[in-house]
């Protein structure tokens, strides 16, 4: 089918625009902002809280874009990580690099268990099988953050081979570094063999099991992966906000993590990056709409206008270009850059 | 983009122009009214305030009233001419209850967009920003609840206005005993599961049986549910002679309307300031035979003469009475005022120091029928105490105050400086 | 003993009413192919336009006969723009679909509506009766009873009617339906609306005795582990799985939190997945990867 190898022939560069352009656009992006040349109000505290979620997006397009397997569960493995942020930094005071250590670790195992279900059982049931690990999880939490007093539980303050992570730009540093690394490894994961046999089962899990590939194992492998990032995301997203309480891991949570991988485009990296720019500055960009309004109907709705667009640009998406915003936008950097250039040595456009 | 909360974007033109005519004008008789500080959030003309409240989340009913308080008394002030010249622009920023974006308006206002003051923000929040609230220097006049985080240890920049929990307790458990009359009160509980849940829970059961009562149960009731089918059971199964509740408006309708389905009828109720909504009783008008809210605000319509410059206000803010007819009107009014107070303390050179400077200084600030008085000291920040009880009245739908605030000033132990219960005792009341 | 049993009536009671929204579910995703995540979003709307066409109407049986007639055609409409372009699409894209239709449907209801929750004084009344010791809610025995009539009209339904025999001939053999004659298309979008339907007297129920709040979306939560804990694969699987579900609940609610309600359901559905797939009155079929 044309369509679907133009679009294989898409998605190379658009890792590379991941790698390339956009990420160190974000980076510009937050240095312009400390310096105070604000975009829409956007702040490095909303550029380090869009990284954090950048790491859950990723987590969320190798299990759904790269493997076809579906999760609602990450919301329960924020908890996760909030609650193991609490276990290994404040009460067995251990140094915040070993958290995210044994966060990433225990995340795999629990995200291996989780994913069990998924070897014998199709989409639904599975996808079920999440949604049951949220609800768990989050009761998990709450009995396990009652332990710590009424104030939900508190974290340490952070630092890296000495260095404090005490303000704003540190975390920034931070979280742009451990960014890159998941980015990069997540990048090469999908190049390379094991993101072939990825795609495989994803597009013919019969034909890629006939072919050898030992499907069970790969897709506990993969949501062991997944979840173990989550779960990093969710220690980050603990110490960064200082204090957790049961409130914040909402289902709400993890269905904009979908609504990011999908409006973005699932199945490549710069799909979520592109996802999560949305989902950061449209909330920022209805704010200022309606500031300009200054008040009426529209001032007063703007939290209901942001999930209606959500909500539909998934269904828009979905319907009409399954490959999501950052194809739609690779297809007209194509269109803008790449053929007039060519056009003029004769080739055919 | 900012907004002055009194003109809409074609009238801000004309206000600017003419509040520099005014401030050219004071120019000729006092040389200092040129100063500004943009890292105080002081122009020349204008200073500004920031406030992140709840405006579209779950809980807007609570905090929507607030909002509208603050911006209301601020508009007034700014028809009389501003505060020593100056306009004030009351900019707010929507947090739906989420902490990241709670967080994110927070130090949007110490930095971004500086205010000269800031005030909004729940409990989970508050707990989020705590340590950078003690790191800068913007006054944070209170929200319509104080965090445990936010006082302990002693917060330089955080003013408390809100009653805390334990003070509501301490009053609704001598009151509603003393209203039973009742030498062994066997009393149940409920609350969501939130902090201040826990809070109002424990300090109730120990409050209970100081009293010489029992706790028959604590029932802990979720956002959402579809019905309390188990607590109205329990309910009626143990007859308990009080409930003493706290949650959430609609957890709170849920419940009256399990109650009346088991047939539960002329339960006294006493409830934490955040139920203090008549829609609450409405929903099941046969369960409940008296509804009594523990409260240190009182609703502008309650509280006779001194209500009425709120309502005044509200009305030119083209306000509805579900709006502000409540307490939390009265709770973002009295905020307002009082950083207006220390603002205009500060004179013609306002800083976020010289702002606090004054907020140390004020000294028994006179609310009337409104709030009991607002006292601050270098070293004692927590502003508001006094608690006294709120009768529904079924038929007008409104809260009516039950005696003075100084009626119920022996059952306070000041809980959260001396974080001991031990002086309460259930006689307390005058 | 007797709060037991109170708290079982309250359980089929509350439990009956997930299995109407269960059986919907069902019967979109045995006709059509797709779980409909914005399930839950059908109750609370209808919960929602009943208040306000009471206060247009005036009458609240009125009222409640309109909202059963306008929700259905919703769900048609809502079927032809948005579920018909996605059948056959994988689950992965019909899934996100319903959420997002979800994600809208509720941010809808809160631009509409506003936050606060509402309330609807309908025709169930709020007392409760004494039998014996136990005390049961009268509105628990209406909703009880209502379900069963809603149970025993759809059984009719599928059985007498040629419109029923047609939904059951293609949600069992699509292709040998198609061939004998039957119009899929046309069948789907019937499903649909007998599922908005069902999910609007689910609605109705709700508003005559609880609060009506953007919250009773929240309902489809607990529905789908009902859905399949009876299976997925029966019309009668649902209705047993809403009202072991519903009970469940009411006990975890009783015996140890209202928290650990949710979790206690959720680890008994994940106990099914892994040990019996297809449900309890649900048939061995292709649910097995």
């Amino acid at each position: 089918m044309t369509a679907s190898r133009w679009v294989a022939r898409v998605r190379a560069p658009a890792a590379k625009v991941a790698a390339g352009v956009v990420l160190p656009l974000l980076a510009a992006g937050g240095v312009w902002g400390i310096q105070g040349g604000w975009f829409l109000h956007i702040s490095l505290l909303d550029v380090n809280f869009a990284l954090i979620t950048l790491l859950a997006a990723l987590a969320l397009h190798l299990l759904t874009g790269r493997a076809g397997l579906i999760s609602i569960g990450s919301a329960g493995f924020y908890a996760l990580g909030a609650a193991l942020g609490g276990l290994f930094g404040t009460r067995l005071e251990l140094p915040f690099l070993a958290v995210l250590a044994l966060g990433l670790a225990v995340g795999a195992l629990v995200g291996a268990v989780v994913g069990l279900p998924s070897l014998s059982l199709k989409g639904l049931y599975a996808l079920l099988a999440t949604l049951a690990f949220h609800f768990i999880a989050v009761f998990a939490y709450l009995e396990y953050s009652d332990t710590f007093g009424y104030a939900g539980i508190g974290y340490p303050p952070v630092s890296v081979f000495g260095y404090p992570i005490d303000t704003d730009i540190a975390w920034y540093g931070l979280l742009m570094a451990i960014t890159i690394l998941v980015v990069y490894a997540v990048g090469s994961l999908s190049r390379g063999r094991q993101g072939r046999v990825l795609v495989a089962i994803r597009d013919q899990e019969f034909a890629a099991a006939a072919a050898g590939i030992n499907v069970g194992v790969t897709k506990v492998k993969v949501y062991a992966l997944s979840s173990a990032l989550t779960t990093l995301a969710g220690i980050l997203y603990a110490y960064y906000l200082t204090t957790t309480t049961v409130d914040l891991f909402t289902l709400d949570l993890a269905i904009q993590l979908i609504a990011i991988i999908v409006i973005g485009g699932s199945s490549t990296v710069a799909g979520s990056v592109v996802g999560v720019a949305i989902w950061t500055a449209l909330p920022k960009l209805i704010e200022t709409l309606s500031n300009q309004a200054g008040s009426g109907w529209f001032y007063d709705n703007k939290d209901g206008f942001n999930n209606v667009v959500f909500g539909l640009a998934i269904i828009l998406i979905i319907v009409l270009r399954p490959g999501g915003l950052a194809e739609m936008s690779m297809i007209a950097a194509r269109a803008a850059l790449v053929i007039p250039r060519r056009a003029p040595a004769g080739r055919d456009a | 983009m900012k907004i002055n909360s009194t003109f809409g974007r074609t009238a801000a033109v004309p206000a600017l122009v003419g509040g520099l005519l005014l401030a050219s004008a004071c120019g000729s008789s006092s040389s200092s009214s040129s100063f500004s500080s943009p890292k105080d959030g002081v122009s020349a003309t204008e200073i500004t305030i920031g406030m992140s409240s709840d405006v579209t989340g779950p809980a807007a009913s609570n905090y929507l009233p607030y909002t509208s308080g603050v911006k209301a008394y601020f508009d007034a002030v700014n028809g009389k001419g501003g505060i020593n010249g100056r306009k004030v622009n009351v900019v707010v920023l929507d947090d739906q209850s989420q902490a990241p974006k709670g967080v994110s308006n927070y130090r949007r206002f110490v930095t971004q967009t500086p205010a000269l003051a800031f005030t909004g923000l729940n409990s989970t929040q508050q707990s989020a920003v705590a340590a950078q609230s003690r790191a800068n220097n913007l006054p944070f006049v209170g929200s319509i609840v104080t965090g445990a985080d936010m006082m302990k240890p002693f917060n330089k920049n955080f003013y408390s206005l809100a009653c805390t929990y334990p003070d509501q307790a301490e009053v609704a458990v001598a009151f509603m005993v003393e209203q039973l009359g009742l030498a062994a009160p066997r009393i149940m509980t409920s609350q969501t599961p939130v902090a201040s849940g826990n809070e109002w829970a424990s300090v109730v059961k120990e409050l209970v049986q100081k009293a010489g009562g029992t706790l028959v149960a604590n029932h802990v009731t979720e956002y959402g549910a579809l019905n309390e089918d188990v607590f109205g059971r329990d309910v009626a199964d143990k007859k308990p002679d009080m409930l003493i509740a706290h949650g959430a408006t609609s957890t709170a309708q849920v419940t009256m309307k399990s109650l009346a389905k088991f047939g539960v009828k002329n339960l006294p109720i006493g409830t934490a300031a955040v139920l203090q909504d008549g829609s609450v009783p409405a929903t099941a008008p046969g369960v409940v035979n008296s509804y009594y809210a523990f409260n240190c605000y009182t609703a502008p319509g309650a509280a006779g003469a001194d209500g009425e410059p709120l309502i005044a206000a509200a009305k030119a803010a083209g306000l509805e009475a579900k709006v502000y007819d409540r307490p939390e009107f009265t709770q973002g009014y009295t905020i307002a005022m009082v950083m207006a107070k220390a603002i205009e303390g500060a004179g013609d050179r306002p800083t976020r120091d010289a702002v606090q400077q004054q907020l140390d200084k004020l000294n028994e600030l006179d609310n009337g029928a409104l709030s009991p008085a607002v006292t601050f000291s270098p070293d004692d920040h927590v502003g508001i105490a006094g608690v006294r009880p709120y009768k529904y009245n079924p038929s007008s739908g409104a809260f009516e105050p039950v005696g003075e605030f100084d009626d119920y000033a022996g059952c306070l132990t000041n809980y959260y400086v001396t974080r001991s219960l031990d002086s309460w005792n259930k006689d307390c009341i005058k | 003993m007797a709060s037991f049993i109170q708290d079982i009536v309250s359980g089929i009671a509350t439990g009956s009413i997930y299995g109407l929204v269960a059986i919907g579910l069902v019967l979109v995703y045995k006709s059509t192919g797709v779980f409909n995540f914005a399930h839950g979003e059908f109750v609370a709307l209808s919960a929602f336009l009943l208040t306000s066409l009471t206060a247009a109407l005036g009458a609240g049986w009125l009222a409640i006969v309109a909202v059963l007639v306008i929700v259905p055609i919703l769900g048609v409409l809502v079927h032809y723009l948005i579920i018909r372009p996605m059948m056959g699409k994988p689950l992965l894209a019909t899934v996100m679909t319903t959420i997002g239709l979800g994600l809208a449907l509720r941010a809808l209801i809160l631009i509409l509506y506003g936050p606060d929750p509402r309330q609807f004084d309908g025709p169930i009344p709020s007392n409760a009766v004494d039998i014996g010791s136990v005390r049961i809610a009268v509105s628990d025995l209406l909703t009880i009873g209502i379900a069963v009539v809603c149970l025993l009209l759809f059984g009719l339904f599928f059985t007498r009617s040629s419109l029923g025999l047609q939904m059951r001939a293609v949600a069992n053999q699509m292709e040998a339906s198609i061939l004998s004659g039957v119009n899929a298309s046309r069948i789907y979008a019937v499903a649909f609306g007998v599922g908005a339907l069902l999910a609007a007297v689910a609605g109705v129920l709700l508003a005559s005795t609880s609060v009506v709040s953007v919250q009773l979306s929240n309902l489809a939560l607990i529905a789908f582990p009902a859905v399949i804990i009876g299976g997925i694969s029966s019309v009668q699987g649902a209705i047993v799985g809403g009202i072991l579900v519903g009970v469940l609940e009411k006990l975890a609610e009783a015996y140890a939190s209202q928290q650990a309600a949710i979790a206690v359901v959720y680890a008994v559905l994940l106990a099914v997945l892994l040990l019996r797939p297809q449900g309890i009155l649900g048939t061995r079929e292709a649910m097995r990867a």
